[in-house]
């Protein structure tokens, strides 16, 4: 009985949690349902600074009259759309073309400069976008790629996350494994193609999601690096829209959510998977700690 | 799992097709426009008329007034050629004229820009001052609006109080009503029981005193001892007569048994005696007892019959305070919180009425304010007078610019007579003709008014088209320009050689003239009026998001000429360069995209 209740109260307080979560996402349909006139009372206060704010749970007049303006009427939405569709597709592309081969080198190459790279690597992933603004900046400057996608994509593409991420799964592949097929072949690439990737597969799969998640709602790298209005992602056009069609705003926004809802819910057990065999994987032991195991070796 | 990767293609496929129906739906949205270079030229002024042909034989030939006269070389009845020169002027004064002219013109132009920026300034100032009054009349408005709404509420709050005041006074009305009602009728009941109760031990108690009486009347049954007494004595004493019979005829009888009969029967007597004197004690004491029955009868009789009067007396009364109640319906009830609550509602009705009146006043102050503040200055002729003189100057102006032209010479326009000569060497050129001709082909005259505004852009000399019948001719020379028979009208003469155009024919004149060379001239479509400031829309290539797109970008420009087609624009308030739209398929706003028009486009 106690039991029961018990279960009764935390799948209660599970579902409004659940509640909570999806909350903004009701907040945004029903805004994007909402009338321009009753989205300008409701926004009043925020926009117009002007009167109260307060959310719009049920739209009084829904209409799909905001959809249709931004779907057929503004062409501007679907240049930053595809803008942000670009920069993610080839930021996560470019994350597992350099991340696994990186993350199977660590692995694989067991030496003092190995490991003061992977210290560094660490470190790298540590750091937040601020501390390293400034310097990327100049260095892009440099190489004048300011103002251009690339300026976006090349640093991002090498990200320290996706290394640990799969380097970790990769710790997971028995000595055994890779010792029977070495009997087969000396051939590095062959090992890393046909037994690292397969084994990482999940651990990549995670890291391609992350970065997706990641790169699709990024803001800093382009308010600081693009300058360009025709090379924005959707991150920077949103704020630009006026209070006069504050019900854009909500269209656009609940409309770059269904991509990100349709990715997530496709890969959601890999990425769970995924994130899980990061804890699970060798033992549970950073590449930092082996070294120190085997006798302080690596750093 | 693939339900949700077939969603996220078919969604990133609708995305696809949808960015192409965008792109061509906005095709449709994007204002196209025709655009122009602006550049210099000149603005040319057409000014036409309509006026008769008549045969005329003289004409006047005029000079440019206030120069002095260097020479005059025709006399008169001298036959001369078109083109021959009549007089000639002196070109130092004619310079002289010229500069100060122009000085004067400038002069007056300066003045009219003065008085155009004062009265600029003053229409700002007035304007500030109009929307200042409307500021304060709409603030007045809104406070007075907010103030009544207040003393409004107040009232509004002042009359709910005074009748829930009411109301409350009502409710314990009828509360007290109901009790009072209660009351009495308890009362009523009460004496009515009373008076029920009084009547019934009344009738209980004269009924018990009526019984006693009734008893203590009763008189005892009726006995039948006194003739048992009599038969008793009558047996005793026949049994005694009977002994003394017997002892008379000497029969055994005893004394004794006479005696003793005898003593019986005494006894009879004496019991019999007893017992009456007993019954008359008892009827004695009967009459006493129905005596003290009667009065007691009589004593309760009347005691409850006060008893039952009062009560009957206490039952009308409270019938009759209820009968009186019941008629009246009310109850003596004063109560403060009405009495409150209708003070307060006089008090607010008093704060309304006199913001009311307040509102009134400051918005008859206001609308003052604003009336004041919109009413235009006094009429002023000034800028109708100057624009008459400029017209005249610039019309003498251009008298002696073409004379300058000419050299200081006065030609004949056509071939002739000189029939009069009006001018004298030395002396100074007039406004009337210094020469008089006449024809010496024959000739007729062309005449028509036009403005004086229009009379700026003809002089005497230029050429004429003049059309009439369905024929055009052209190369006429104008021989006069004079002021007309209005204020506001001038008179232009054209000579019309024999031969063309027949005596009382009319005809329409048309003389073209330019002006000088402007920097920038746009056709009059280009320019837009808003608030009375003129501003063109020039395409400019700006960073959209949609990448370099066309958008209309406002710019403020003055006119300096303009004619029915172009105008000319100050140069030194505009861009030096770039596209101006001329014409838009929509009303165009500033930042507005815009596109070409394409040269297939309806």
């Amino acid at each position: 009985m106690k039991r029961s209740v018990a279960r009764a109260t935390a799948f209660c307080l599970m579902a409004l949690v659940c509640a909570l979560s999806c909350f903004p996402v009701l907040v945004l349909l029903a805004g994007s349902l909402a009338g321009r006139r009753e989205l300008s009372d409701a926004l009043g206060g925020l926009l117009a600074e002007t009167g109260r704010t307060y959310l719009i749970f049920l739209p009084a007049y829904p209409t799909l009259r905001g959809y249709v303006e931004v779907l057929m009427d503004t062409p501007e939405f679907y240049v930053v759309f595809w803008n942000s569709v670009k920069l993610t597709a080839c930021i996560t592309a470019g994350q597992l073309f350099v991340a696994a081969p990186a993350a199977w080198g660590f692995f694989r190459w067991n030496g003092k400069l190995s490991s003061l790279l992977f210290y560094l690597y660490t470190i790298l992933m540590l750091l937040p976008f601020q501390v390293t603004m400034l310097s990327s900046y100049r260095i892009l400057e440099r190489l004048s790629l300011l103002d251009t996608h690339a300026g976006i994509i090349l640093p991002a593409v090498f990200s320290t996350f996706p290394v640990l991420l799969i380097y970790r799964s990769f710790t997971g592949i028995p000595e055994e494994l890779i010792e029977a097929f070495s009997m087969e072949s000396k051939n590095e690439f062959l090992l890393f193609w046909h037994i690292g990737l397969p084994l990482a597969g999940q651990a990549v799969k995670s890291a391609a999601l992350l970065g997706v998640i990641e790169c699709w709602n990024m803001l800093e790298q382009p308010l600081l690096f693009l300058k360009t209005p025709s090379l924005w992602p959707f991150s920077l056009y949103l704020p630009g829209i006026s209070a006069t069609n504050a019900q854009y705003a909500f269209v656009f926004s609940f409309l770059v959510v269904v991509p990100v809802f349709f990715l997530l819910s496709w890969g959601r057990d890999d990425l769970a998977e995924g994130i899980g065999s990061m804890a699970g994987a060798g033992g549970g032991n950073l590449k930092v700690s082996q070294a120190d195991d085997a006798g302080g070796e690596k750093l | 799992m693939k339900l949700k990767k077939r969603g996220l293609l078919v969604f990133m496929a609708a995305m696809l097709l949808m960015t192409g129906v965008s792109r061509a739906a906005d095709s449709f949205t994007v204002a196209r426009v025709e655009v122009e270079e602006p550049g210099p030229g000149k603005i040319e002024h057409t000014v036409t008329g309509s006026g008769k042909v008549d045969n005329r034989r003289e004409l006047a030939v005029y000079a440019a007034a206030g120069v002095l006269v260097a020479e005059v070389t025709a006399v008169q009845g001298q036959q001369v050629k078109k083109g021959e020169v009549l007089a000639r002027l002196d070109m130092e004064s004619l310079k002289e004229e010229i500069e100060r002219l122009s000085g004067e013109i400038e002069i007056m132009r300066l003045q009219g820009a003065a008085r155009a920026a004062a009265q600029q300034r003053q229409q700002q100032e007035q304007h500030r001052a109009k929307t200042r009054a409307n500021e304060d009349y709409e603030a007045a408005v809104s406070e007075n609006k907010r103030r009544i709404e207040e003393a409004g509420e107040d009232v509004r709050a002042a009359r709910e109080q005074v009748r829930e005041a009411k109301k409350q006074v009502k409710k314990q009305e009828a509360q007290q009503y109901q009790s009072r009602q209660e009351e009495l009728e308890a009362a009523v009941k009460a004496a009515q029981q009373a008076y029920e109760d009084a009547k019934e031990q009344e009738e209980s108690a004269v009924l018990l005193a009526r019984r006693a009486v009734e008893d203590a009347a009763k008189t005892p049954s009726a006995g039948y001892d006194k003739e048992i007494f009599l038969m008793q004595v009558n047996e005793k004493q026949y049994e005694l007569n009977e002994l003394y019979r017997k002892m008379v005829q000497g029969e055994d009888v005893t004394i004794s048994q006479i005696r003793a009969l005898e003593n019986e029967l005494r006894m009879l007597y004496l019991q019999q005696e007893e017992k009456e004197n007993e019954e008359k004690k008892q009827e004695e004491e009967r009459a006493r007892t129905l005596l003290r029955a009667q009065e007691d009868y009589e004593r309760t009789a009347g005691k409850y019959a006060k008893l039952v009067r009062e009560a009957k007396e206490k039952l009308d009364e409270a019938n009759a305070a209820l009968d009186k109640f019941l008629e009246n319906g009310t109850v003596d009830f004063a109560d403060v919180s009405v009495k409150t609550a209708q003070e307060a509602l006089e008090e607010a009705k008093k704060a309304l009425e006199s913001a009311r009146r307040q509102a009134d006043d400051e918005k008859r102050l206001a609308k003052r304010g604003v009336e004041d503040a919109s009413a235009g200055s006094a009429a002023d002729n000034q800028e109708e007078i100057d624009r008459i003189q400029t017209a005249e100057k610039q019309r003498a102006m251009a008298a002696l610019r073409a004379a300058e032209e000419n050299g200081g010479n006065i030609t004949a326009q056509m071939d002739g007579t000189v029939t009069r000569v009006q001018l004298e060497a030395g002396q100074r050129s007039g406004e009337s003709a210094a020469f008089f001709m006449s024809g010496a082909f024959g000739g007729m005259s062309f005449t028509t008014e036009v403005t004086r505004e229009e009379a700026v852009y003809v002089a005497a000399g230029d050429t004429a088209t003049l059309r009439a019948a369905g024929e055009e001719y052209e190369e006429l020379s104008v021989v006069s320009v004079e002021s007309g028979e209005s204020e506001e009208t001038v008179t232009v003469t054209v000579f019309v050689p024999e031969g063309t155009i027949a005596p009382g024919e009319y005809a329409e004149m048309e003389v073209t003239k330019s002006s000088e060379e402007y920097a920038v001239i746009l056709p009059i479509s280009a320019v837009r009026t808003e608030n009375e400031q003129n501003f063109v829309y020039m395409m400019a290539l700006e960073e959209t998001v949609l990448g370099k797109q066309y958008v209309a970008k406002r710019v403020d420009v003055s006119i300096a000429e303009r004619n029915e087609a172009a105008v000319a624009l100050e140069s030194a308030d505009f861009p030096a360069d770039g596209p101006v739209i001329v014409s838009a398929d929509r009303i165009l706003s500033e930042g507005e995209r815009v596109r070409l028009e394409e040269d297939d486009a309806p």
